[in-house]
């Protein structure tokens, strides 16, 4: 349920980011979402469609949403491993369940894909 | 045409939660988010808290309902200072913890207790600026919590088993508990709390003040 307040926060950014490169229509946006947070992509994505209604610069806008690995590091032995999900890893070198976990909890967007007013302009002349 | 965004989802309220830290510390407060499923006695360790605390602290508390004003209304005995944020959400975020802050006499306080909604997920997700999370769950929710809601776990630094007192009937491993949430955190403690037995309150409230002492009159003194 928390993803609905999140999404509107994305929506929020989007349409900010728009008018201020004065884009009339986002095609793409690319988020990435860290293995090891919360909120589920598909929750996302039904919420974005929803509340992309209210917005034209929106209209056409689908989410490319992109699972990030998780970087871990074992408190035992201090190796550094990568994880994509399971919030106990386990360390791959030494086997010890006592694991931190660096990263992998950020929702980053990317980056949008827009289309290019002028081009478009160019082509239909 | 692409154009570059690279920003966190999260940081309008991150920016706010940090904003609202930083006024805490400024006024020498020590602000506790407090955080558990429904029932499982946010209010009734808040009210333990305040019988023990209040001969020498003064105490604020901010209430984060779905709906309705039912604890501030429980917690309006007490005469101190209560703000009830109706939040029709899951959690709390920043702006709204924020904004009952406005109707809080920060200068005039030293502890802030936050109650959450009653939630073992959403919560963890959004920073509202506290400077100690406690994390409750109540013995009849069952030993394996820590592994079903792991986000919320690892934050915590304390975790506080309510209502201790219904050991005897149900199946629950507490050393079990400590080794789940050992994996996920580095730094933790552990409280055992009853309604029914009043000495159960007090290390909670010995380790709230040590807190206090260390993180908010120590290292802030100088702000």
């Amino acid at each position: 349920m928390h993803e609905l307040s999140v999404t509107q926060e994305i929506v929020n950014i989007l349409v900010e980011e728009a008018r201020k490169h004065g884009v009339n229509r986002v095609t793409m946006v690319k988020l990435k979402l860290g293995t090891f947070s919360t909120f589920q992509p598909e929750a996302v994505n039904f919420y974005f469609e929803i509340l992309k209604k209210d917005f034209p610069e929106l209209e056409t806008t689908e989410l490319q949403i992109e699972l990030e690995p998780g970087r871990c590091m074992c408190r035992e032995c201090n190796l550094e491993f990568e994880s994509s999900g399971d919030m106990f890893p386990v360390c791959p070198r030494c086997g010890s369940i006592f694991v931190e976990i660096l990263s992998g909890k950020d929702f980053l967007i990317e980056y949008m894909e827009v289309e290019d007013e002028d081009k478009s302009t160019q082509k239909c002349a | 045409m692409r154009i570059k965004v690279l920003k966190n989802v999260l940081e309008k309220n991150d920016n706010q939660a940090q904003i609202n830290r930083d006024l805490f510390k400024k006024n020498r407060v020590l602000a506790v988010n407090i955080m558990g499923s429904p029932g499982c006695g946010k209010t009734t360790l808040i009210e333990a808290l305040i019988n023990v605390l209040i001969p020498s602290y003064r105490i604020g508390v901010i209430e984060g309902d779905y709906a309705g004003t039912v604890d501030a209304e429980r917690l309006s005995r007490y005469h101190i200072p209560v703000v009830q944020l109706d939040t029709s959400s899951c959690h709390l975020n920043a702006h709204f913890v924020g904004s009952a802050l406005d109707h809080l006499p920060l200068r005039d306080l030293d502890f802030v207790f936050i109650e959450n909604v009653g939630n073992l997920i959403c919560p963890a997700e959004f920073d509202i600026g506290d400077l100690l999370k406690l994390v409750l769950y109540s013995i009849p929710e069952g030993d394996d919590k820590p592994l079903k809601y792991p986000l919320m776990f690892s934050q915590a630094d304390a975790v506080v088993l309510t209502k201790s007192d219904l050991k005897p009937h149900f199946d629950f491993d507490v050393k079990k508990v400590r080794e789940s949430i050992a994996r996920l955190n580095r730094e933790f403690e552990i409280f055992e709390f009853s309604k029914k037995s009043h000495s159960s309150i007090k290390p909670i409230a010995n380790f709230l003040e040590s807190r206090f002492r260390a993180t908010v009159l120590k290292s802030y003194g100088d702000l």
